[in-house]
C-alpha cells in the first residue's frame, strides 16, 4: 500500500456524505451504551485490571497453555491443526472440505478468516461460502469487506440494504422495514444451514484446562454454524487461549459491555466436542485450526506482546475520532481503528502498513476504554518512531523499519532539537521568529487548506514577563 | 520442522514475569428478582410457578397465545408429566431420532422447543442448558419459540459461581448460556428479534 492509496481512500470516504452520516450515527450510540454499563469508574478500573491480568498471564504462559489445550481438545474428540501462516491455514481447511466432498459451507462471523482471505481461497476451489451473520450476509451480497469488526455492515443504511436484497434474493417484496428485512435474511439462510456440508466459525476464547471452545453471539447463526452441519471447523489465532473456565467470567463480563453496551450476549456457546454416542444432534466432527500468522513474533520487541491481549470488542474503534470520520474501509486492512494501527504494521511490516499510523491524533481515548488495558497510544507512538528511525543493530526490527523517513523532515527535527538544547540559540531563534513574523507565509500546503496559518506573537513570553517585571520595579 | 514445533518453539523463547490478580466485586440482591429483571430487559419472558404443578397450565397458555400448534422435547423422563398434560391441546413430538432424519420437520414445521435447564444465572439473566442424549441442542435453537424450565433452587448468583460449580466436572459436548431471544442490530443499530434462533423465549422458574 502506498501513502497515496491510503490518502485517496480517506479522501473518498470523507467525500461520501451518506457514509459519514451512517458512521456518526452508529458510533455515538455505541459510546453512550457502553458508558451506561459502567456507571462506577473505580469498579470499571478494577474489572479492567482483572481482565488485563488474565490476558497478560495467559500470554506469558502461552506455550504451556497451548500444549495443555491441545491435549484436552484431543481427549474431547476435537482434532487440532497448526498453521504457520494464511496459506497453510487455507490449504488445511480446503483439504478437510475436499476430503469429505463438501461443496457448500456456512460461516459464522470470524475476523481470522478475513485475515487469511479464506472465502476467496475456497471460492477458487469451487466451494460455495455463505456468510450467515446478518451484517456479513449483507456485505457479502454487496461484494464488500467488513467496515467494523463487530458490526460489519454499519456503513450501510436500510435503503441500501433493501436495494441489495431486492437485487440479489429472488421473490423479495421491496421493504425498508428492519423486521421484514431481518425476516427475509432468516428465510434465505435457514435453507443454507440445513443443507451445508460444513460450518466454519471463529473462537472467542479457548479454555486450556478442559479443552472447550467459547463462542459468543446474539443472532444464533454461530450456533447454527457449529451445530447443524456434520462438520465444524473452528479457526482462530493462538493468542485466544486462557487457563481456566473461571477466567472466562471476567472476560465475558467486559467483552459485550465494551463492544455494544450489552450486559451479556444472547448466546454463550461452550463447545466441548463432537456429537457423542447416543446424542441426536451436533456435528460428527469438530476441528480446530490454530493460526500463528506473525503472532509468535509479536513479543520480540518488548511491550508489543500486549497487543495480543486484544479480545476484539471494538471499543477502541468506536471511540476513535479518526475512525468515526473515515469508517473502516479506508484503512484497507482486516482490523481498522487503533488496534488495526498496532496489529497491521506488525503483521505486514512498516513498508506495507506503516501509512496507517498517520490515522491517529494520539488523543488517548482508545487506551482509556480498552477492557484489557492495551497501551494503544504508546504502541502507536512507538511504531511511528520506528517507521522513521533506522533500526538499531541490537534490536529486532520490523520489515520496512525507517522506510517512511523523509530527509527534509528529519533535518528539520534535528535542527529543532539542536536549538532547543542550547539556551542562547533558542533565545536567538525566538527573537528572530517574533521580529520576522511578518514573513510567515499565508499558505502552508495541506495545513492551511482547512486552517488559518499560524503567526508568531510580536514578543516572546519571556520578553513580556521581563518587561512586566521591569515595569513593576519602576 | 512441523508448523506445531515451529510455533511452540518461538513462543517458548518468550520472557516470563508475574502479575497480581484482582478480586471481582459483588452486589447482593434477590436472585429471582435479578434474574427476571435481566431476562425481561433483553425481551425474554419469565413465568414464576411456586408449585411445579402449575407449570403445564402456564406453558400451555403461553404456547396458545404465541400461536403454537406443534412442539418438540427431548426424551428426558422428567418432561413426561408436562407432555401428558400438553398432549390434548398440542401436537407433541419427541426428539427420538437423529437430527438428519428430523431436520425438515424441525426447520419447517415445529413451532416450539421445550428444554430443561441445568442452571440459571441471576446476575446475567442467563439460562444454562447442557446437551445430552435426551436433550438435543437444536431444540433451543431451530424452532421459532423456545420454552426453558428452570428449578428455582438451581438459580445461581453469577457467572463465577457457575464456573466454580463446573470446576472438576467432565465437559459435556455442548453447553449453552441463553439470555433472551435471538437478536441482531446489524441494520442501522435497530434491534430485531428472531434472526436465526427463536423469536420468543419463555423461562419458567418453578419450585
Amino acid at each position: 500500500m502506498s501513502g497515496n492509496a491510503f490518502g485517496a481512500r480517506i479522501r473518498q470516504a470523507l467525500d461520501d456524505a451518506a457514509l459519514r452520516a451512517n458512521f456518526r450515527q452508529a458510533m455515538g450510540g455505541f459510546i453512550e451504551r457502553r458508558a451506561a454499563q459502567f456507571p462506577d469508574p473505580e469498579d470499571l478500573q478494577r474489572r479492567r485490571d482483572r481482565a488485563a491480568a488474565i490476558r497478560a498471564d495467559s500470554l506469558r504462559r502461552l506455550p504451556q497453555l497451548l500444549e495443555q489445550l491441545e491435549a484436552q481438545l484431543i481427549a474431547n474428540g476435537i482434532r487440532v491443526h497448526w498453521a504457520r501462516d494464511a496459506a497453510e491455514a487455507n490449504a488445511l481447511i480446503a483439504g478437510l472440505l475436499a476430503e469429505r466432498g463438501v461443496g457448500k459451507v456456512v460461516k459464522g462471523k470470524s475476523m481470522v478468516t478475513e485475515e487469511i482471505g479464506l472465502n476467496e481461497h475456497l471460492a477458487e476451489q469451487g466451494v460455495q461460502v455463505i456468510e450467515s451473520d446478518l451484517g456479513e450476509f449483507i456485505i457479502q451480497l454487496a461484494g464488500e469487506a467488513p467496515s467494523h469488526i463487530v458490526v460489519p455492515a454499519v456503513h450501510k443504511n436500510r435503503r441500501q440494504i433493501a436495494e441489495l436484497f431486492r437485487r440479489h434474493i429472488r421473490g423479495v417484496e421491496p421493504t425498508e422495514d428492519v423486521d421484514e428485512l431481518t425476516a427475509i435474511a432468516r428465510r434465505e439462510l435457514r435453507h443454507h444451514f440445513a443443507t451445508a456440508g460444513a460450518g466454519i466459525s471463529g473462537v472467542n476464547f479457548m479454555v486450556a484446562e478442559n479443552g472447550s471452545l467459547c463462542l459468543i453471539e446474539n443472532e444464533g447463526n454461530g450456533r447454527m454454524t457449529t451445530t447443524v452441519p456434520p462438520l465444524h471447523i473452528a479457526v482462530t489465532g493462538i493468542e485466544k487461549a486462557i487457563p481456566s473456565q473461571a477466567d472466562l467470567a471476567p472476560l465475558l463480563d467486559l467483552l459485550p459491555k465494551s463492544a455494544t453496551g450489552q450486559p451479556i450476549t444472547t448466546y454463550v456457546n461452550l463447545i466441548g466436542g463432537p456429537r457423542r454416542d447416543g446424542e441426536r444432534d451436533g456435528p460428527s466432527e469438530v476441528h480446530l485450526v490454530l493460526l500463528d500468522n506473525g503472532r509468535s513474533r509479536m513479543q520480540v520487541r518488548e511491550g508489543f506482546i500486549d497487543s495480543l491481549r486484544c479480545i476484539r470488542c471494538g471499543a477502541c474503534i468506536n471511540h476513535c475520532p479518526v475512525f468515526v470520520q473515515i469508517g473502516g474501509h479506508a484503512y484497507g486492512s482486516t482490523c481498522p481503528g487503533p488496534i488495526g494501527l498496532v496489529l497491521e504494521p506488525q503483521r505486514r511490516g512498516l513498508e506495507q502498513a506503516g501509512d496507517l499510523l498517520s490515522a491517529c491524533t494520539l488523543c488517548g481515548r482508545c487506551g482509556e476504554v480498552c477492557p484489557v488495558e492495551i497501551p494503544l497510544p504508546s504502541l502507536i507512538a512507538r511504531l511511528r518512531h520506528e517507521a522513521v528511525e533506522p533500526a538499531d543493530d541490537d534490536v529486532a526490527a520490523l520489515p520496512g523499519q525507517g522506510r517512511l523517513r523523509r530527509w527534509p523532515e528529519a533535518l528539520l527535527w534535528r535542527i529543532w532539537a539542536w536549538i532547543n538544547a542550547r539556551p542562547r540559540a533558542w533565545r536567538m531563534s525566538l527573537w528572530l521568529a517574533t521580529r520576522l513574523r511578518g514573513l510567515m507565509p499565508k499558505r502552508l500546503g495541506g495545513w492551511t487548506r482547512y486552517r488559518a496559518a499560524p503567526k508568531p506573537a510580536a514578543r516572546s513570553l519571556h520578553e513580556i514577563l521581563a518587561r512586566r517585571r521591569n515595569d513593576e520595579r519602576a | 520442522m512441523s508448523a506445531r514445533e515451529a510455533i511452540l518453539g518461538r513462543l517458548k523463547a518468550w520472557p516470563r514475569q508475574e502479575m497480581p490478580r484482582a478480586q471481582p466485586s459483588r452486589q447482593p440482591q434477590d436472585p429471582l428478582q435479578r434474574f427476571a429483571e435481566r431476562m425481561t430487559a433483553v425481551k425474554g419472558e419469565v413465568a414464576v410457578c411456586a408449585d411445579a404443578r402449575e407449570v403445564p397450565a402456564v406453558v400451555a397458555d403461553w404456547l396458545r397465545e404465541a400461536g403454537a400448534r406443534q412442539l418438540m422435547t427431548g426424551l428426558a423422563p422428567r418432561l413426561d408429566a408436562l407432555l401428558d398434560e400438553l398432549a390434548p391441546s398440542f401436537d407433541c413430538l419427541r426428539f427420538g431420532q437423529d437430527f438428519e432424519t428430523l431436520s425438515d420437520l424441525l426447520f419447517e414445521s415445529v413451532d416450539a422447543g421445550i428444554s430443561y435447564c441445568e442452571a440459571g444465572v441471576a446476575e446475567s439473566g442467563s439460562l444454562v442448558i447442557a446437551s445430552s442424549p435426551d436433550q438435543p441442542r437444536t431444540l433451543s435453537l431451530v424452532p421459532p419459540l423456545h420454552v426453558a424450565l428452570l428449578p428455582r433452587q438451581r438459580l445461581l448468583d453469577d457467572l463465577p459461581d457457575l464456573f466454580a460449580e463446573w470446576r472438576d466436572q467432565p465437559v459435556p459436548p455442548n453447553r449453552i448460556l441463553i439470555s433472551g431471544p435471538s437478536k441482531s442490530a446489524d441494520i442501522e443499530q435497530v434491534l430485531a428479534y428472531g434472526v436465526h434462533g427463536p423469536k420468543r423465549l419463555l423461562a419458567v422458574v418453578f419450585g
